[in-house]
């Protein structure tokens, strides 16, 4: 139940700007900063546009990049996960001895140097995001596949001569569900918050394409006119990993449950 | 002294790792696209004088050649101008270095109450711990950025307490000083106590199940006097660990509250280093912060090591 409030806020988010249909450049004609009224329940913007329009907008943009950053980091890590685990023990090492040195550098600092070679792009932020935690889910799930490859099941099945693929896909995934999907939601709720923290350094998604983080930014300065615009974004993202955590807390749970 | 080969191999893969971690970063920023000596000249760009500079920087050797130049002047202390300012990057640094340095010095000063929140959750009743635990994770989720800015929000624009905007200038007073890091550092040590607070209490109420915890309770001490009298020293440890860890998150942090109030640090200036693709001044900041995120992982090691050595004894 948990799982699918997280799972519906973030299709929410993904979905409404395509059946409410807003554009970058339709204007509510109201004041800078308004406060919530009827009209607009969140206030306006530091261009006047109405606030909630907004946020649905760049919710749209935040979903779709955290996401995509999350499944694909999931895909990577588990990948050089299994890779470390099936190889044979000196390019097994080299991996591992790469990943250490990958995560040993602050991934603020990774996303500096990434965002300096390629820019700011939708597709470039996905690759940078994944590529800072794709590390972090290899190193949570290495020991749980390192676990799987050593029962006595997959020993069997390799003695049989299956290839790497179907070891991978047929005994390891199974068994490696629960923690994939705790891995899946914890994931999510860290590409969020990088994704914020470089939106809101001003090296993330660039204006007029709006996330959450760039939204806060974008209306720093309303915060010296007295107006809460700049902290409305903030909570869209507590809230959302508020949801997530819960969720985690009940992910293996009710993967367990789904599977027997 | 046994183990001063072990400890000798350990310093050694860290320093390779650290040099695995400069190569990353100077292939990185080698593999920027575009060419920013086209950039860098403007409108006086003609072929003639790009390739002079692209001579004088050294772009027109291949990649391996100059990773290891570029290493070797690192090693000796000469980081390259600054693309942007045609002064030395030190220079640049160094002023910059001293507010990111009192910035963190001021959040570090929060541990402290970290500590006691940590404590004062175990010993409250189950409602409260809970109450408290609950607040701790809601922070804990709540990014830094935000923090900040309701901090500001409450603290600067509705009561008009500190001020919103944090500028370190040398002519200061120390009072001033401050006055003007109470909020951002607070920002920073907000996290700190969620984080050491949940991590002492998980700490704590695991000391709890251990045999001499029962065991002194059954002589007759209170709960209290046993949590700080023996189960704190037991997982000292651990919490210089923590402390440790908090250093390396307070790195990264700084960088995100630096911008938000507009102190000008390392932080910033990374930042800006990347929208104008001034190269050595970016490159600088990664290897600086990398070489002090891995010193103080390294450390946290050792000391973990040595500390539950001794405590083996």
């Amino acid at each position: 139940m948990r799982a699918l409030t997280f799972i519906g806020f973030v299709l929410f988010f993904m979905v409404t700007p395509y059946v409410i249909g807003t554009s970058a450049d339709t204007f509510s004609g109201g004041g800078l900063f308004e406060s919530p009224s009827p009209a607009h329940p969140l206030g306006t913007d530091y261009l006047g546009r109405d606030m909630l329009l907004e946020i649905l907008r760049a919710g749209s943009v935040t979903m779709f990049i955290c996401a995509a950053a999350t499944v694909l980091s999931l895909v990577c890590g588990l990948t050089c996960a299994a890779l470390s685990s099936a190889l044979p023990s000196i390019p097994g090492t080299i991996l591992a001895r790469g990943m250490d040195a990958l995560n040993s550098i602050p991934s603020l600092i990774i996303a500096f140097v990434l965002i300096a070679a390629f820019g700011s792009t939708t597709t470039s932020l996905i690759v940078i995001i994944t590529v800072v935690e794709f590390t972090r889910a290899y190193r949570s799930l290495k020991a749980p596949v390192i676990q799987i490859f050593a029962e006595p099941f997959v020993e069997l099945s390799r003695i049989r001569g299956e290839g790497f693929v179907y070891l991978v896909t047929r005994d390891v995934w199974p068994n490696l569900r629960p923690y994939a999907a705790v891995e899946l939601v914890n994931r999510f709720v860290a590409c969020l918050m990088f994704l914020s923290a470089i939106s809101l350094l001003g090296i993330g998604v660039q204006p007029p394409t709006t996330d959450w983080g760039t939204l806060i930014k974008l209306n720093a300065t309303g915060l010296l006119l007295n107006s809460a615009a700049p902290l409305i974004p903030g909570l869209f993202i507590l809230v959302a990993s508020l949801l997530a955590l819960f969720a985690a807390s009940n992910a293996s749970r009710q993967l367990d449950f789904s599977k027997s | 002294m046994a183990n001063l080969p072990s400890f000798a191999l350990e310093l050694a893969i860290r320093v390779a790792i650290l040099l695995a971690a400069a190569a990353l970063i100077f292939f990185g920023t080698a593999l920027i696209p575009g060419d920013f000596v086209t950039e860098l000249l403007g409108q006086d760009y003609t072929p003639e004088l790009a390739a002079q500079l692209r001579h004088s920087l050294g772009l027109d050797r291949p990649l391996p050649e100059r990773f290891v130049t570029w290493l070797f002047h690192f090693l000796q202390g000469e980081f390259g101008q600054s693309f942007t300012s045609r002064i030395p990057v030190w220079d640049v640094v160094e002023p910059r270095l001293a507010n990111t340095l009192m910035l963190a010095g001021a959040a570090i000063c929060w541990f402290p109450l970290a500590l006691a929140a940590g404590v004062a959750s175990f010993l409250a009743p189950p409602q409260i711990r809970r109450f408290l635990q609950l607040l701790m994770q809601v922070v804990l989720c709540a990014p830094e950025f935000l923090i900040a800015y309701v901090f500001i929000y409450v603290f600067a624009v509705q009561l008009q307490l500190l001020p919103a905007v944090s500028r370190l200038a040398p002519d200061q007073s120390l009072s001033e000083h401050i006055r003007v890091l109470i909020l951002p550092s607070a920002c920073l040590g907000v996290g700190m106590i969620a984080y050491v607070g949940r991590m002492l209490l998980s700490l704590l109420l695991m000391e709890e199940k251990k045999d001499y915890f029962e065991f002194a309770r059954l002589r007759g001490f209170s709960r209290s006097w046993i949590a700080l009298r023996y189960a704190v020293s037991a997982i000292l440890p651990s919490i210089i660990n923590l402390l440790l860890i908090y250093c390396a998150y307070l790195l990264t942090g700084v960088l995100v509250i630096e911008v938000v109030f507009g102190i000008s640090g390392i932080g910033e200036l990374a930042v800006s280093s990347v929208v104008w693709r001034d190269i050595p001044v970016l490159q600088f900041c990664a290897v600086f912060i990398t070489a002090i995120y891995v010193g103080i992982y390294s450390l946290s090691d050792l000391i973990a090591g040595r500390i539950s050595r001794r405590g083996a004894l």
